[in-house]
């Protein structure tokens, strides 16, 4: 006959093998959230502080809101060897949002999910040579 | 119940932690934090009108300081500042491998890693954290995402010797971009800290890990043992 003292053991012992186990389980890495594009676009803006020089597609400082979810909602860029091109990676909370990047026909752009990492990789690197992805990875909380 | 499985049970409820010390170059030891309720002309070059209140370092416009600390000196290090955030607008940032005359927005250069527009509503916070380049006053943004904020919030900016800039909030990665173009070295290196605020009534402060003391504080790589240090403050009326 088993007692309670027996079950209170058998409790405890479940509960030390699976609670290890569901903190084990991963959260999605920050840098894969949201919708994200790579695309090597040109560069905007005068380089003032009201108008800094930013990869096109991303407004001005001024007119970005923190607070809102809509738009470009964060990218990180490098620039290509002849500091002409923005090599970047746009992060949206929707398609929506990166959908003038994709139907841009003179950038080519990359959508994870959807297109190879390497793919991008190699057409990054035509842009600059010891182009290093392992930089890439904007976070957006 | 036989008490090792009840420990064995206990065990997979605790959290493992881990902690280390760090040590900053700047404020020196044994000085202690310096919590920037004055401002020496012998430790800082001043750009702007730099103001130190008894909550900390402020300014009414763009400003600057920078430090004049040369007892190190490499282009490599980790700037850690605390914000004190009690009202929105403003920017917050530390600068990296800037000369002597930078200001945040914008002058001299420098590499910035910068808390934008902090927009404080009810109990929420948010901001953009911007990483980006002056070049002798031509400003480029190399990268910027949403983040939310806090008053009191810690950041950590690393600069690394192959140009990679890594921010840190809270001691939580935030974010880094990459860029070679400036080297330091000439004018002198230096990191700085700038904040600038949009009113008179806001103050923008730097602690160590002690929250309780708002003071700048610096921590050099390791492998690293030269730096110069700088720290502004901007603001807006």
């Amino acid at each position: 006959m088993i007692g309670f003292t027996e079950i209170r053991a058998v409790a405890f012992v479940c509960l030390a093998l699976v609670i290890p186990a569901l903190r084990a389980q991963h959260r999605v890495d920050p840098r894969n959230m949201y919708e994200r594009v790579w695309a090597a676009v040109t560069w905007t803006g005068s380089g003032t502080h009201a108008d800094p020089r930013r990869p096109m597609y991303v407004p001005a400082p001024a007119q970005m809101n923190p607070a809102s979810r809509s738009g470009i909602l964060g990218y990180q860029c490098v620039e290509s060897d002849d500091n002409k091109y923005a090599l970047c990676e746009f992060v949206a909370a929707t398609p929506a949002a990166l959908k003038p990047i994709l139907a841009d026909p003179s950038v080519k752009a990359f959508l994870k999910g959807r297109d190879k990492r390497d793919d991008a990789i190699t057409e990054f690197k035509k842009y600059k040579k010891d182009f290093d992805p392992t930089h890439f990875g904007v976070i957006v909380q | 119940m036989k008490p090792i499985l009840l420990l064995l049970s206990l065990s997979a409820l605790l959290p493992i932690t881990a902690s280390a010390a760090y040590t900053y170059d700047y404020p020196a030891a044994p000085a202690g934090p310096d919590p920037m309720t004055s401002i020496s002309t012998q430790n800082w070059y001043i750009n702007g009108p730099v103001s130190a209140t008894s909550s900390g370092y402020t300014s009414s416009g763009d400003s600057g300081l920078v430090s004049k600390a040369t007892s190190l000196g490499t282009s490599a290090y980790e700037v850690k500042m605390q914000l004190t955030l009690t009202a929105s607008g403003g920017y917050y940032a530390a600068l990296l491998r800037a000369s002597n005359d930078s200001v945040l927005a914008y002058a001299g250069t420098h590499y910035g890693i910068e808390v934008s527009n902090p927009t404080i509503s009810g109990s929420s916070c948010t901001a953009s954290l911007n990483f980006y380049k002056d070049v002798a006053g031509s400003v480029t943004f190399l990268s910027s995402s949403a983040i939310t904020c806090h008053s009191g919030m810690v950041l950590r900016a690393v600069m690394l010797p192959g140009g990679t800039m890594i921010a840190y909030l809270d001691n939580r990665y935030a974010g880094q971009a990459t860029d070679t173009q400036i080297t330091g070295g000439e004018p002198p290196v230096s990191a700085s800290h700038l904040p600038r605020l949009e009113t008179t009534s806001q103050t923008c402060n730097w602690a160590t890990w002690t929250q309780r003391l708002l003071t700048p504080s610096i921590r050099i790589l390791s492998g690293f043992h030269h730096f110069q240090t700088a720290w502004t403050c901007n603001g807006k009326v």
